[in-house]
């Protein structure tokens, strides 16, 4: 879904390093064709989260000026349609493995689960408990763990820049602390141990197609223009140096190898382990980072 | 949400403000519809008045048919339609004008010699885009049913327009080919279809930066006598717009570009302003660009959306085309005989958490920069959206204008609408 204005979905195709519009062209509402659906913008003010099924088939976005409506892709059918029509709060997506969408409806106090699929049908899962508040979470599975990984544009004050829901009950566990105002942290950006990380802003998290154990959530941050690794299992903030070419756990990391300036993770994961990055107004395919 | 209550209000009263179908010494014309080709959807009309009505032509199709789960298909053919003067469609089918392999998009076109040339960008070779242009008769009959390759080197050619400049066509794009960044080139068409300039011609190079700095959407327009003014958009890291003037192909004026205004006093288009449109009148030019960029660092212009410019390309006055603050996209200027008319759109809110729809305006502007005539709502409501007008005109006081018109039901192909503003 482009940013600037223009409501319409580009697609990116890697090895030709070709970008066209899929959908989309003037702006407002309609469900129908990919030749004349309608949509909203997103924009600076208005985060829209986006989530692709594990078969490739349907793409996930929510349409921010269209009440954050979720927007499904039909890539078989070349057919756009509205889910969860009556859902118009602030919401975070992701997919699964067994083809339905994990919905966060998230507001004060507590949050729900819903899982849907692409016919429309869905389900309540647990209500999620609110460790802390904010905007529209942007989210990553760990369908191993059960866990539900989510970050988030965040009212202070708050605790966590990455938390976990535990998908069986919806308890809220931290993960990424943030440093109390005022209290011990090393410089922004500096690698080390998850306690004392100080970061800029809001961010995306994700995790890589090569990492069944989910042991590695890669992690982007407004305006930083790093690519961050948190490593669950041994609790350390990672970040990459594009002049070693690989990531390291101690300094900062160099280089803005990952471009997006706002708020999300890799834009899109290929097969080979690389990720697709962008911006208003290039795409940047960059190659695998192990 | 400030700014969103600003827009939310100009585009109110700008609807108050413009009546239709007449009003004044104006008259409106009611829409007309073009022909589909093979019942595909209709995109990004661009016209041009030939001898005695306009050619239409858009972008037919986009994507190819089938399931794009494991490839994405494209498709599209350029086609076009020819409008008499009473606002009548004369082709009961659309002329082909290119039906190659692959996309054809983004066309633009021009009148001289009594000959049309469309150019567009063109993704036959699979790899990249090039321009490509072909002449077509003021009866309709295509010349170059194959397109004439105007520039083809590798990487992205793109995004054309084309300018009759009393000698020859002068076609401009952005081009890739430095593989780091966009430049502005340019090359001219003969009325014989042979291009003049083959290597093309670098009318503005690349803003030297670790990050690029790349010029884009270059817009043109002539006064005659071989010149043409020509004006782009940069790189946020590159300055702001900028243009130069052109004669015989080659740029004669480097410092053309005098009106160029700096983001921070938002007073003229800045790097997020692409596309600008641009128009020859008899005692300069007017430009507009897009000032409507959703809310957050870097936006449009919110001090003017369009500028007076004179023989030479100074900048003379900014000014706002409904003349008070409002936000536009997608515009187009031509000069009608007496004064310049301008369409657009604007971004309308109905309701909150409903998405603003595309409605389509047109006005008069008078050489200084002066409202003229009313600004008239054409088209668009949030059941059926109108977007990317274009504008044409006899040169005696008519101007056509023609848009896309987007369906109330998703089983309805977007067409190209079309109506005429007559100034008395």
């Amino acid at each position: 879904m482009t940013e600037g204005g223009r409501p319409e979905f580009i697609s990116y195709d890697p090895p030709t390093e070709r970008y066209h519009t899929v959908t989309g062209s003037a702006g407002g509402y309609l469900d129908g064709p990919f030749a004349r659906a309608r949509f909203g913008c997103r924009g600076y003010n208005a985060r829209a989260r986006q989530a692709d099924s594990f078969d490739g088939r349907y793409h996930f976005a929510t349409d921010p000026e269209n009440g954050h409506l979720i927007r499904c892709l039909d890539f078989e059918k070349q057919e756009v349609r509205t889910l969860l029509p009556d859902q118009r709060r602030s919401k975070g997506i992701v997919a699964d493995s067994k083809g339905r969408l994990l919905v966060v409806l998230w507001q004060r106090g507590t949050s729900q689960l819903v899982y849907v699929t692409p016919d429309g049908k869905s389900e309540n899962g647990p209500a999620l408990e609110m460790g802390q508040d904010g905007w529209t979470p942007v989210l990553a599975l760990d369908e191993k763990n059960g866990r539900l990984y989510g970050t988030a544009y965040l009212k202070a004050p708050y605790k966590w820049y990455v938390w976990y829901w535990n998908l069986t009950d919806g308890s809220f566990h931290g993960v990424l602390p943030s440093p109390p105002k005022g209290g011990p942290r090393r410089k922004q950006n500096e690698l080390g141990p998850f306690e004392g990380a100080y970061l800029y802003g809001e961010g995306g998290v994700d995790f890589g197609p090569d990492d069944p154990d989910k042991r590695f959530l890669y992690m982007g941050r407004c305006d930083t223009a790093y690519l961050f690794r948190l490593d669950l299992e041994k609790k350390l903030l990672e970040g990459f140096d594009a002049i070693e070419g690989r990531f390291k756990s101690t300094g900062f990391p160099r280089s803005t190898v990952y471009p997006t300036t706002y708020y999300y993770p890799p834009l899109g994961w290929m097969k080979d382990g690389s990720f697709v990055g962008g911006r208003s107004h290039l795409c940047y395919l960059y190659r695998r980072i192990k | 949400m400030k700014r969103i209550s600003v827009l939310l209000i100009a585009s109110l009263a700008v609807v108050l403000s413009g009546s239709s179908p007449a009003e004044g010494s104006e008259t409106l014309t009611p829409e007309a519809l073009l022909p589909l080709h093979n019942r595909k959807d209709a995109y990004t009309p661009a016209m041009a008045y030939g001898k005695e009505g306009c050619l239409v032509v858009w972008q037919s199709g986009r994507t190819g048919e089938g399931s794009m789960v494991k490839s994405l298909l494209y498709g599209a053919d350029l086609v076009a339609c020819r409008v008499d003067m009473n606002g009548k469609p004369l082709d009961k089918e659309p002329i082909v004008l290119s039906s190659a392999t692959d996309l054809q998009e983004k066309p633009h076109l021009a009148f001289g010699d009594n000959l049309f040339l469309a150019v567009w960008q063109d993704l036959r070779n699979g790899k990249d885009y090039d321009i490509y242009a072909a002449r077509v008769t003021p009866e309709g009959k295509v010349l170059d049913k194959e397109g004439i390759l105007v520039s083809g080197l590798p990487h992205n050619q793109c995004i054309p327009k084309v300018a009759w400049d009393g000698k020859a066509f002068q076609v401009v794009w952005q081009d890739f080919r430095s593989n780091v960044s966009y430049e502005i080139y340019g090359a001219r068409v003969s009325t014989t279809g042979k291009v003049l300039d083959p290597e093309g011609v670098l009318l503005k190079k690349r803003f030297t930066s670790r990050s690029g700095g790349s010029r884009y959407s270059p817009a043109i327009a002539s006064r005659g006598e071989g010149k043409s003014l020509v004006l782009w958009c940069s790189h946020w890291r590159g300055g702001n717009s900028g243009g130069v003037m052109v004669e015989e192909g080659q740029v004669v004026d480097e410092d053309a570009n005098t009106f160029a205004g700096r983001n921070i006093k938002t007073d003229g288009p800045n790097w997020v302003s692409h596309p600008i449109a641009l128009a020859a009148g008899p005692d300069g030019f007017l430009a507009s660009w897009m000032s409507f960029v959703p809310g957050g660092r870097g936006g449009g212009t919110r001090d003017s959306n369009a500028m007076v410019l004179d023989k030479s390309g100074k900048h003379m006055k900014y000014l706002f085309l409904a003349g008070k603050q409002h936000y536009i996209r997608q515009s187009d200027v031509i000069w009608d005989g007496s004064a310049y008319s301008a369409g657009w759109i604007e971004r309308i809110v109905v309701k909150r958490g409903q998405a603003p729809h595309d409605a389509v305006f047109l006005t008069r502007i008078s050489q200084q920069g002066e409202p003229v005539g009313p600004v008239h709502a054409m088209a668009g409501t949030f059941e059926s959206p109108a977007s990317k007008p274009t504008v044409a005109t006899d040169g005696k006081g008519t101007t056509f204008i023609a848009y896309e018109r987007h369906p109330k039901t998703g089983d309805v192909p977007i067409k190209i609408a079309f109506r005429l503003l007559r100034a008395k």
